[in-house]
């Protein structure tokens, strides 16, 4: 598998397309409004798409498909060029549609916008002068099948959690999993979006770490680059010991979540850890830099 | 020194552990026989039991306990036929595998069959395994060796069509899962295994018993954990079970409180309490009692010893872990011990030893000095020092809220005083105890308006009051009390024995902000509850820096008016309720007795130090359902109004524009 990057102060800087096919999310902020303008002027058709957790049905367009059968109905994607708008879509639409580029054998690329800034949380909710109001609710961990693994008890669990800001879900991931801490691993967006952002999501987590027990040392993967944090989750599944499974709670910024989903498309034996949170509206403010990364899924790693 | 360090550090990692997950399954050694283990009564019932309790009150430890890896754990020295004829078998609901068995396009009834096979399969090992570490036991009557011969008749039917001998058995079913794995990867490619029924289960059980007579009185007991997460019409299916639970398998559950979705059975029956099972709350029975306090001094002391030694006391091990024990754990003689030795480590100091700390600090001395001063700057008879009894400073905090109010003559109050000074009956003890009816209320008011760290909250039987039966909170106040007493010395002893008061102030601080964070944690409304109770405590805070303090101590409140709506209240109160975020009573203090019975909730006491109000369940505050609604959906417009009109009733506009509740925080 290839990843090329291209970044860019504008969207019409980049290199790309036309495609046929840009799927995109829904628009709760102004770069999202932007994110969605740039799919629907280079592509033939946008389709919006929208997972169900709970139902374990992703909708696309007009229609709904169960998660068993997306694979009959994403037929239409063969060969095509696509654009998958990361800016709107959330994680597990992501992961569902490059999958199904992955077995379709479709050009890929992947736009994602960077934000200027976060909204920070108003008074009473503050008890932490570095919370983020990124979420508003988390369904829970629902399974999204085909991307979680049930093991006998023999087995131990390897999660590896990609910080963000909102150190909570890494708790709540821990407690309702029963996750070791002991065998946990943490990767750091660094450099981050913005000189000095790594320190909120530094501030934020380190103090679950402590809470939490963690013991081992924390990793580190650009906040913008896919291919980076690919390559330490697969340094991470290079070393497990053979009675160990990999879990991965995937809670950081977007480019990372790209990596998750490329890397779970690729292992089948690795399990997705997600709650599904349901975004804020208006969680960020305006565009810092557009990215746009291309995958050629022809060869693994 | 570097040893030092390096002690502390064993001593502090020794309450470090305050998951079930950390300990393993083996839990003989960590496990401490809880005093509700009596009530329980595994021997002689073989009725289905029911644990509730919140997070961290030991419900997966318990189970844990019971299961065969403890049961027969090799270090045991003995194995009897006492412990053979009570088999545990442990399963956790793995949320990720049991939601995924649903909907998907395929009917309800494949489902059922496939929840049936994969319980089945999971369980028949757990059964296999559980023959296995009787094997590797000291039992006498079975050994590893003997599991080779092992062959049963029934497995090779065709009902079945698995291997007869006990190895390939257990491999086989291992290799089920694998199957099963990954036909619920993709149900759509894979053609679906042959399910099976928990006939296998029947089977399997009485062939063992046939194979080995030991087994003959055995019970087969089926816990599962965190029931809660199972979907409804899996919640159906193990609801029959339990109903129908007969010898030799016998189901029991573990859940939080609310956690049933449905009773119903597949049949046309419900599940009933008392005829189908019992309920032990495991937050309940040991709450606020001695017994607690005794049991949470023994795991902790028990812990400890391992490290470090006890003043030259120590336990026997199988006091605690046996239940033969339970009867020698109630002797006064050994309560009165052990007791003594956690109250060396975590000293309280008695109300009035607390107020008087006040004479050895001159900045609250001078700021108790400044607010009487400020009361009676009318009054040229009188002066603050009039109200300052250095003996007893109980009764200058209680004068400081009693001069406020202005049904008392602030003459009359000094005239008590000094009645009190000369030993003569007077108001602030005897019949009307100012002292006893106030001080709390008001020691809690004056820290209410200061940055400083309020020393209510120290001594063990105040960390067992706001631990309210949950374990996971007592050893998390305690390992924050090691913590901050190692940051502050380098020396081995101060930092285990006599911690000060500070320094238990202080990590009850912490660990209530670490709780409160905590909320966020529980479940799809975590973030909703978490603004909830932090509104609801910034309320119960307001009433607390109320300078009458007419009514000390509010912090639970019942909704007295209006009707409950709102299906997102009532939701968000059942989660507070489930996650033992807030606690249920019924009242039992009504008007008049032809009154409706209403409840009361009382929020969960280890978050009292964060939000500086009382952990003792005192006084109500009377709220109407509108109120209710603001504080758990409301804007925060709508919640700031809520505030503002609090504190005019309570004339405390000044307060809510000086103190930001939230703002002082740098965690």
């Amino acid at each position: 598998m290839n990843l090329s990057l291209q970044e860019s102060s504008e969207g019409f800087a980049l290199d790309h397309g036309p495609w046929d096919f840009a799927f995109i999310g829904e628009k709760l902020d102004e770069r999202g409004g932007q994110a969605i303008a740039f799919g629907t002027s280079h592509s033939t058709k946008l389709i919006r798409v929208k997972y169900n957790a709970e139902d374990m049905i992703l909708s696309f367009g007009d229609k709904d498909s169960s998660i068993d059968e997306i694979e009959d109905d994403f037929k239409f994607l063969q060969n095509k060029k696509i654009l998958i708008e990361s800016t709107t879509v959330n994680f597990v639409e992501l992961l569902l549609v490059l999958q199904q580029a992955k077995i379709n054998g479709c050009e890929t690329s992947i736009l994602y916008l960077e934000p200027k800034s976060y909204s920070k949380r108003r008074m009473p909710e503050i008890v932490h002068r570095r919370e983020f109001e990124l979420s508003e609710q988390t369904l829970g961990f629902y399974p999204v099948p085909g991307f979680v693994n049930t093991f006998g008890s023999t087995m131990s669990k390897k999660t590896v959690f990609i910080a963000g800001y909102e150190s909570e879900r890494i708790s709540r991931t821990i407690e309702e999993n029963s996750v070791s801490s002991y065998n946990c691993d943490l990767i750091f967006g660094v450099p981050a979006f913005k000189v000095g952002w790594e320190m909120n999501s530094f501030a934020n987590n380190i103090g679950v770490m402590k809470e939490q027990r963690f013991v081992n040392e924390p990793f580190y993967s650009s906040a913008t680059n896919p291919g980076t944090t690919y390559d330490v989750l697969f340094n991470i599944y290079s070393t497990l010991d053979p009675n160990e499974k990999m879990f991965i709670a995937p809670l950081g910024p977007k480019p990372a979540g790209i990596a998750t989903a490329l890397f779970l498309i690729n292992h089948n034996d690795v399990s997705l850890f997600y709650d599904h949170p349901s975004k804020k509206s208006e969680r960020s403010t305006e565009v810092k830099k557009w990215h746009l990364y291309t995958i050629n899924f022809g060869d693994n790693d | 020194m570097s040893s030092n360090i390096q002690n502390k550090k064993i001593i502090i990692n020794a309450l470090a552990q305050n998951r079930a997950e950390e300990f393993g399954f083996d839990l003989s050694k960590e496990f401490v026989l809880p005093p509700l283990f009596e009530e329980i009564d595994f021997q002689k019932s073989s009725k289905p039991k029911i644990f509730i309790g919140g997070r961290g009150c030991g419900k997966t430890m318990l189970l844990r306990y019971l299961s065969h890896r403890t049961s027969f754990s090799p270090s045991k020295e003995t194995i009897t036929s006492e412990d053979i004829s009570n088999i545990g078998l442990y399963w956790k609901v793995d949320t990720h595998l049991v939601h995924q068995l649903q909907k998907r396009s395929l009917d309800i009834e494949t489902w059922e069959n496939a929840f049936e096979h994969i319980f089945t399969i999971y369980f028949a090992i757990e059964i296999l395994e559980s023959i296995s570490s009787i094997a590797n036991s000291k039992f006498q009557d079975l050994n590893l060796k003997d599991l080779d011969n092992l062959v049963f008749n029934f497995t090779t039917d065709l009902e079945y069509g698995l291997p007869n001998r006990y190895q390939d058995l257990r491999l086989d079913l291992e290799k089920k899962i694998v199957e099963f794995q990954s036909w619920l990867r993709n149900i759509k490619k894979i053609k679906s295994p042959i399910f099976f029924s928990k006939n296998l289960l029947v089977d399997l059980t009485k062939a063992l018993i046939e194979i080995f007579p030991f087994l003959q009185n055995s019970i087969f007991n089926i816990y599962i954990d965190e029931y809660e997460n199972l979907v409804e019409y899996q919640q159906e299916i193990i609801n029959t079970w339990v109903k129908h639970s007969e010898f030799p398998l016998i189901f029991h559950l573990a859940m939080k409180r609310n956690a049933f979705r449905t009773k119903k059975t597949v049949g046309t029956e419900n599940l009933s309490e008392v005829h189908d099972y019992r309920i032990h709350d495991l937050e309940e029975m040991p709450k606020g009692k001695k017994d607690f306090t005794i049991f949470s001094a023994e795991i902790l002391l028990n812990r400890l010893q391992a490290q470090i030694s006890l003043k030259g006391f120590t336990f026997e091990t199988a006091l605690l872990k046996n239940r033969e024990g339970l009867t020698k754990r109630k002797n006064d003689e050994y309560q009165k011990n052990i007791l003594s030795i956690i109250n060396e480590i975590f000293p309280s100091i008695s109300k009035k030893e607390l107020a008087n700390k006040v004479n050895d600090d001159n900045f609250l001395k001078n700021k108790l000095l400044h607010r009487l001063n400020e009361l009676l700057k009318n009054r040229t008879d009188m002066s603050a020092d009039d109200f300052f009894v250095e003996d007893d400073m109980r009764v200058t905090f209680v004068s400081l809220v009693l001069l406020h109010r202005d049904n008392l003559d602030p003459a009359d109050i000094l005239l008590e005083i000094n009645k009190y000074r000369e030993q003569q009956p007077n108001k602030f003890n005897y019949k009307t105890d100012w002292i006893q009816n106030n001080f709390v209320g008001a020691y809690l008011y004056f820290y209410s308006n200061l940055n400083r760290v309020c020393p209510l909250f120290t001594g063990f039987n105040t960390f067992c009051e706001m631990s309210n039966g949950n374990i996971r909170h007592l050893t998390e106040l305690c390992y924050k009390t090691f913590l901050r007493a190692s940051d502050d010395s380098y020396s081995i002893d101060v930092q285990l024995w006599n911690i000060s008061i500070e320094d238990q102030a202080q990590a009850a601080e912490q660990a209530s902000i670490n709780f409160l964070n905590e909320i966020k944690t529980f479940g799809r409304y975590g973030n909703q509850l978490h603004t909830f109770i932090n509104r609801l405590g910034a309320l119960f805070n307001l009433a607390q820096r109320n300078p009458k303090q007419s009514e000390p101590e509010q912090n639970h409140f019942a909704i007295v008016e209006g009707n409950n709506e709102n299906p997102e209240v009532n939701t968000l109160l059942d989660e507070a309720i489930k996650w033992s975020v807030l606690f249920e009573e019924k009242s039992t203090k009504k008007k008049s007795p032809s009154d409706p019975d209403f409840s009361e909730y009382i929020m969960n006491p280890i978050y009292a130090p964060y939000f500086k109000i009382s952990y003792r369940k005192k006084r109500k505050l009377e709220i109407n359902y509108k109120t209710l609604t603001t504080l758990c959906t409301g804007s925060l417009n709508d919640y700031e109004n809520l505030l503002k009109t609090y504190g005019q009733k309570w004339n405390l506009n000044d307060t809510i524009k000086d103190n930001n509740l939230f703002t002082n925080l740098d965690l």
